[in-house]
């Protein structure tokens, strides 16, 4: 059998190769360079990346801050989103993925408003607090980080080394807490495009940041086809009702510690507040079948995806988190429902 | 079926150098978003920025729901929310 470590240390190396071109709007002579080919970890985030392709473009640039941020097809990606992540909710099997890169005019009513590296920084280490309650019921571990054991961990990401990682003083497992139950930490994203394409993250995807407990009621290790039996129906109340229409999306991404922006629906969405998560326990039963080795929700597959690959429905969901978190200790999936 | 949205008691907590409120406490439907809870905190605590806080450690998706942080990390009810006008528990 393999080993986990097999499975680790690749998922930290994987990379996407990227093809950046520079908003023209952004430059400020006649020619606008050629595209720069970059690689990029699927486990960092897109500034990191802004950053380095900064030493090419910047000669063009217009004089005045940094703003940076990307988009593909025209949708604005955000910045706390790790890179592979977008890369599975957007492009799949792009390759390269080409993406546009603007350090100017940044779209503040779509993401987040960027406070520079510091802040992407600030918002992973609180996603690691977060995942330390969930596993731990207590963010103790990460706060007793040293701001050297953070820079090293922080590094680690920007340079794919799992070991480096692993050599900070940092353990966060899930165990009991309490009365509660064992849990991991998952980000679900669940991508239901109306028309089998995108147009706006906010509309086309839902969201959900969560603790998932690892054991079902006999005490036996939860599948993942246990757990998106169970999420996929209060994430999505809508999907059966109304056939392709388009869902109320949640937006892409969890938000930094400050709440100065707060996230609207975009204005295509009309309001989203009345939408109650819950459904009828009968309406649940029949929204998931499971059949044989496919997962139908509402008569559409699912296909999930952990570090871009499509996983077993059998597999323990505490195994896919020890094997494939992220650097925040989150394990991401990518729920794709295939166009009916 | 009717409203099962369960309802929440939000009891906002100063931290710092935060404003003290004189209502601390109030109740939110389970299936509004945590935006909810910031923006209300925003208005009573009259702040054009805001720093919150669930265990006195990290924040939260603003777009989760509420019911799903109560199940979480709240308990008796209740859902413990800090605030600061800088950046605290860095």
């Amino acid at each position: 059998m393999i080993s986990d470590r097999a499975i680790r240390d690749p998922n930290w190396q994987a990379q996407v190769p990227l093809r950046l071109t520079l908003a023209s709007n952004d430059v400020t002579v006649h020619r606008v360079p050629d595209p720069l080919y970059i690689l990029a970890f699927r486990l960092g985030y897109l500034p990191t990346v802004a950053e380095k392709a900064l030493e090419v473009f910047q000669d063009v640039l217009p004089p005045g801050e940094h703003t940076p941020w990307f988009e593909y097809k025209r949708i604005p990606l955000p910045w706390q989103v790790p890179i592979g992540v977008l890369y599975d909710i957007l492009a799949k099997e792009e390759m390269p993925w080409r993406l546009t890169v603007h350090y100017r005019s940044f779209p503040e009513d779509i993401l987040l408003r960027w406070d520079g590296m510091e802040g992407l920084k600030a918002h992973h280490f609180s996603s690691m607090k977060e995942a330390a309650c969930i596993c731990e019921g207590r963010a103790k571990p990460v706060m007793d980080l040293s701001s050297r054991d953070k820079d090293s961990l922080w590094e680690a990401i920007d340079k794919g080394d799992a070991e480096q990682f692993w050599s900070a003083n940092l353990r966060i497992r899930p165990g009991p807490r309490g009365e509660r139950p064992t849990c991991i930490p998952l980000r679900l994203y669940v991508v239901h495009p109306a028309e089998g394409f995108i147009a706006s993250l906010r509309n086309d995807t839902s969201f959900t940041s969560r603790p998932v407990e690892i054991a079902d009621s006999r005490g036996e290790a939860r599948t993942l086809a246990g757990v998106l039996e169970d999420l996929l129906p209060a994430l999505c109340p809508n999907q059966g009702s109304t056939g392709s229409s388009p869902q109320r999306g949640r937006s892409v991404g969890p938000s930094r510690p400050t709440a100065d922006h707060s996230e609207q629906p975009d204005e295509h969405t009309g309001s989203g507040e009345a939408d109650a998560p819950e459904v009828g326990e009968d309406h649940q039963s029949k929204a998931v079948e499971r059949s044989q080795s496919k997962l139908l929700f509402h008569g559409r597959q699912v296909e999930a995806l952990v570090a871009g690959v499509p996983v077993s429905l059998d597999a323990p969901i505490v195994w896919l988190h020890a094997t494939l978190h992220h650097p925040d200790f989150f394990l991401y999936m990518v729920v794709h429902l295939q166009h009916a | 079926m009717g409203d099962k949205a369960q309802q929440v008691i939000v009891w906002l907590r100063p931290t710092g150098d935060a404003p003290i409120l004189k209502q601390q406490k109030f109740k939110i439907s389970g299936a509004e978003k945590f935006s909810k809870i910031v923006d209300t905190l925003r208005k009573k605590a009259n702040l054009d920025q805001v720093f919150v806080y669930l265990k006195e450690s990290f924040c939260p998706s603003l777009d989760e729901r509420v019911a799903v942080l109560y199940e979480a990390y709240g308990s008796n009810g209740q859902l413990v929310v800090n605030y600061a006008n800088t950046p605290a528990w860095g």
